[in-house]
């Protein structure tokens, strides 16, 4: 554990959200290239889920909120 | 079928039938009569609309409290707020149907598309290895997931529009 960066933001696959629609939404909330959003997505297809940032918990709480706001299924946790 | 969302230089031009202008009508007043009895702080009572406001936090219940009462009444108003904007937007086209949207309702749109897909598609539980194709044999449940597979249709144009 990282003491300066210990949570970290996730998001989870699910059935519903259309992949060119995830990648979408990492380049606006995050500001991600479409590089990197894209991915980030294909981690969260292949995988089940990625960490899409990293950081202070209150940090990570107001991307939760953002990535809910757009309908990712979205949660934070301890690295 | 015509696109009915496309790119326009750096705008998105839509461009909706009569038909898809009274569905998506009717669709956005359900979602937000429903968004309406989403309460500021209290687990989400219909079911359907749980996926739009996850727990974010997994494996503390005590914490994902504390975080939906502190974000789930900005959260509901800020769909609210989107849907309202595309019900407006639906109410002001031309006869046409077609006119150009400005980022922010470009925006709304996509959001509202996929907050109805979410309620949709948890309402029919789809999963991964769902085939929308394959008729299950309830007349109910087929034309649901056809509708289902239209918004999809509809926001892969849209989304295809805003990342061109």
């Amino acid at each position: 554990m990282k003491p300066d960066n210990p949570w970290v933001t996730i998001v989870w696959n699910d059935p519903i959200n259309l992949m060119s629609y995830v990648t979408y939404v990492l380049q606006e909330v995050f500001g991600y290239s479409k590089e990197k959003a894209t991915k980030l997505m294909l981690d969260v297809h292949h995988k089940g889920k990625a960490v899409v940032s990293s950081g202070g918990r209150e940090q990570m709480e107001f991307d939760v909120a953002r990535l809910h706001a757009h309908g990712l299924w979205a949660t934070l946790q301890q690295d | 079928m015509a696109r009915p969302f496309s790119r326009r230089d750096d705008r998105v031009e839509l461009r909706f039938s009569a038909n898809e202008i009274a569905l998506l009508r009717d669709l956005t007043s359900d979602l937000v009569t429903r968004l309406g009895e989403v309460s500021d702080a209290e687990p989400v009572a219909d079911a359907s609309l749980r996926r739009l406001f996850p727990d974010g936090y997994n494996d503390d219940p005590a914490a994902a409290a504390e975080l939906r009462s502190l974000i789930q009444d900005d959260l509901r108003d800020g769909k609210l707020a989107s849907a309202r904007t595309v019900l407006e937007t639906l109410a002001e086209l031309p006869p046409s149907g077609r006119r150009l949207l400005d980022p922010d309702q470009a925006k709304c749109f996509v959001g509202t598309l996929n907050d109805m897909r979410l309620a949709w598609g948890t309402a029919l539980d789809v999963t991964e290895e769902f085939d929308l194709g394959t008729p299950t044999g309830d007349e109910a449940v087929d034309s649901a997931l056809e509708l289902y597979a239209y918004l999809g249709w509809m926001q892969e144009c849209l989304v295809d529009s805003l990342i061109d």
